[in-house]
């Protein structure tokens, strides 16, 4: 049944047209003013700059030692924002690419220097050479400017420098009858043993867990066995057929079958040793400045518990490996002068040394390296460490396929796998180097 | 309408309202039938024709190469990793499922605690898969994992053991994946079982049938479809699973756990060579399409009962 219209009084409609209409100027007002109140904020917006910012890592460090220096930069500079961005170094590795590509990163970061020719070939980092200033130049330890170089063009200012140095217990070694740090890889052998044999706990730490570290722990291996950087910049790859590429494999494995190394290394990477390290269930192991926030406890004090040597000899000489991880300013920036200002300042003497100090990193400033902070006796043995030396890190664009095809054939003879050998042949053959 | 009153012919009329039910329906569907499509149908379309060219994370498609990547998956890593995936599925498949039937078969009878079992067994399917797999890895590393501990101070072992060596990782993660889906088979028969009519199972008492009997000549015959349904579904889960195995051994040591979905990984994020991935990915595609076909098969034979 169709209910019939009801006819409104004529005054009920005049009062309806009427609230309609003032309903309708009230809309418009709405607008008009919001617009106006956008534009206002828009304004505002457009005179503040946001710049993002990562340093990758766990974030409650980042937050305790960026934090006061952003805060400093903010003040300096009211027309600029920074918003930090919370990313762990695996998700880093993983995310790159795919922020790069579709121009999500944030406008400074930290990248690590595999990946500074990785993706600075590709044109992806902001070319830093009209920026960088004398100050900047004269306060940058030698070559580190010539590390961060891609296709000529300075793409990263050093920011967090690392070396291979040899901690020790010294308490184990104390047991053991052993007054100072081994000097060769047959004194390295042989102390490892020892130490099993006086005191029951395996001498040295071996890890064979693939990944960037053993891609490390074998450069070390390949620069004293070979006397030669692993990467070789005019054969444009990794000359393994050297005769200490092999050599540098077999003894790698010699120490992994002796009693003085720990059981199934396979199951190790880097980190889970310096645990074992710092609880005194190895006597040694390989490691850069990245250790120290597990052992701080153990290295404080006039007599401490672990102690940092250079690293054995071989071969070919003694020589560590070196990693330099730089502030970068992605190309695809929206403001590169702005983003520029928050990069010098993060690498002003002062800021420098709360960051080294704060991740345990050799500082890349000479000026940084004489403060009173930095001259603990193993600081001293990182910053001998970067002089003999060499990048343990490829130059190539096929930076990832290098770091995951190395580290599996390294195991491989590791844990029998392979012969030293047939693993390098296989390399070669699957990278496609002669 | 009027009988009789001036119109269309009925038959058309009924066309046009047809018509009009149909577009409604249509209408109705578009926005969710779009969704699906850019959800779903074009990451597929990206990653096919991805198969055929050279890709990188960085610069999208640098040059077609036609079946370059497809010939490339002749490689003896593809094909052992193509190896891998059938063994990892071959064997956690049917354990899964014939143990897991077992215990809903248990569970289903008026058992001492069966609440408390049903909980328990049910526990790893609750946990998400990173931190079910994070648990194991540290509890099977041969220093300061429990299975070690236990062993050791039980005497039953005198050095640790390396569960996840070259030789046993394989077996020691297929354990643990089996493990893992079990919980989901009993859930899934537990829930078939229920349908079976109370009047068959009294019939089958009344008749004397033992419980052998009626498990073996009355259950499992009328649980069939539902362990099909499971097992189609279970296997493509199983196929593609990434990141218990990532998480538990990376693939290793020495390749020895590398699955296909690894290897797809690896070929996309750590090589940056999104073309080969691609085009190992159509194999995972075309596995899971040949379970999806059969797995629909299926649900419309029962629908058709």
């Amino acid at each position: 049944m169709r209910i019939p219209r009801q006819t409104a009084p004529p005054s009920s409609r005049r009062r309806r047209r009427r609230l309609a209409a003032l309903a309708g100027l009230a809309l418009l007002v709405g607008a008009v003013g919001a617009g106006l109140l956008g534009a206002g904020l828009d304004a505002d917006a457009q005179s503040a700059v946001t710049l993002k910012f990562m340093r990758p890592g766990r974030f409650d460090v980042v937050e305790r030692v960026f934090r006061p220096i952003v805060a400093e930069f903010e003040k300096e500079n009211p027309g600029i924002k920074v918003e930090f961005v919370d990313m762990g170094w695996d998700e880093y590795f993983k995310r790159l690419p795919i922020m790069l590509s579709s121009g999500t990163t944030p406008d400074v970061m930290l990248n690590q220097q595999g990946g500074i020719y990785q993706y600075g070939a590709e044109n992806q980092f902001l070319a830093l050479d009209r920026f960088i200033d004398d100050d900047l130049r004269k306060q940058l330890a030698p070559g580190l400017l010539e590390a961060n170089t891609v296709n000529g063009h300075v793409v990263g200012i050093a920011s967090s420098v690392g070396a291979y140095v040899l901690w020790y217990r010294a308490d184990l070694f104390q047991k053991a009858g052993l007054t100072r740090p081994p000097e060769s890889w047959q004194e390295l052998q042989s102390y490892a043993e020892t130490i099993k044999a006086k005191t029951g706990v395996p001498g040295l730490g071996l890890h064979a867990k693939p990944g960037v570290d053993l891609a490390d722990t074998y450069a070390y291996f390949y620069h004293t066995g070979v006397g030669r950087p692993l990467w070789d910049a005019k054969l444009n790859h990794i000359d393994l057929k050297a005769p200490g590429a092999a050599e540098a494999l077999r003894f790698m494995k010699r120490l992994v079958d002796s009693p003085g190394v720990q059981p199934h290394v396979d199951q190790y990477d880097r980190p889970a040793l310096r645990s074992l390290l710092r609880d005194g269930k190895i006597g040694m192991m390989f490691d850069g400045p990245w250790i120290l926030n597990v052992i701080k406890e153990q290295l404080s004090g006039a007599n401490p518990v672990i102690r940092a040597a250079q690293v054995p000899a071989g071969p070919g000489g003694r020589h560590s490996i070196t990693v330099v991880d730089a502030w970068v300013i992605p190309a695809h920036t929206k403001h590169p002068a702005e983003a520029w200002k928050l990069l010098r300042h993060l690498v002003r003497p002062a800021n420098q040394a709360a960051h080294d100090n704060g991740y345990g990193s050799i500082p890349p400033q000479e000026a940084v390296a004489r403060m009173p902070e930095f001259q603990a006796p193993y600081f001293k043995e990182l910053v001998a460490a970067l002089k003999h030396g060499y990048s343990s890190r490829v130059s190539t664009p096929r930076y990832g396929e290098v770091n995951d095809r190395l580290p599996e054939n390294v195991q491989r003879v590791l844990i029998g796998r392979a012969t030293p050998e047939q693993a390098l042949q296989d390399l070669a053959k699957q990278m496609g180097w002669k | 309408v009027t009988p009789g009153a001036a119109g269309p012919p009925r038959g058309v009329a009924a066309r046009s309202g047809r018509l009009q039910d149909r577009l409604a329906v249509v209408a109705y569907l578009a926005p969710t039938l779009v969704l699906i499509a850019l959800i779903y149908v074009a990451p597929i379309v990206d990653n096919v024709r991805f198969s055929f060219a050279r890709v990188t994370l960085l610069r999208g498609v640098v040059q077609w190469t036609g079946f370059d990547n497809y010939e490339r998956l002749a490689d003896p890593d593809v094909l052992a990793a193509l190896g891998r995936t059938l063994v990892w599925v071959g064997v956690s498949l049917p354990v899964a499922l014939v143990f897991g039937t077992a215990l809903a078969l248990l569970l289903d009878d008026r058992i001492p605690g069966r609440a408390v079992l049903r909980t328990l067994i049910i526990l790893p399917w609750v946990f998400p898969e990173a931190i079910f797999a994070v648990m194991w890895r540290l509890t099977l590393h041969p220093l300061w994992g429990l299975a070690n501990n236990l062993l050791l101070q039980a005497g039953a072992i005198q050095e640790s053991i390396n569960f996840l060596s070259v030789d046993s990782a394989l077996p020691t993660v297929i354990g643990i994946r089996i493990w893992r889906s079990t919980p989901f088979v009993v859930l899934s028969v537990l829930a078939g079982l229920q349908s079976i009519p109370e009047e068959l199972m009294q019939a089958s008492h009344v008749d004397g049938a033992s419980l052998w009997q009626r498990i073996w000549h009355i259950k499992l015959p009328l649980l069939k479809p539902v362990v099909w349904a499971t097992a189609v579904i279970l296997s493509a889960w199983t196929l593609v699973i990434f990141d218990l195995i990532f998480i538990l051994t990376e693939g290793g040591p020495d390749r020895a756990t590398e699955l296909l979905s690894l290897l797809i990984y690896k070929y996309a994020f750590v090589r940056q060579d999104l073309g080969m991935a691609s085009a190992a990915s159509m194999i995972l595609v075309g596995l899971v399409g040949i379970l999806g076909y059969f797995y629909v098969r299926a649900a419309s034979r029962e629908e058709a009962r």
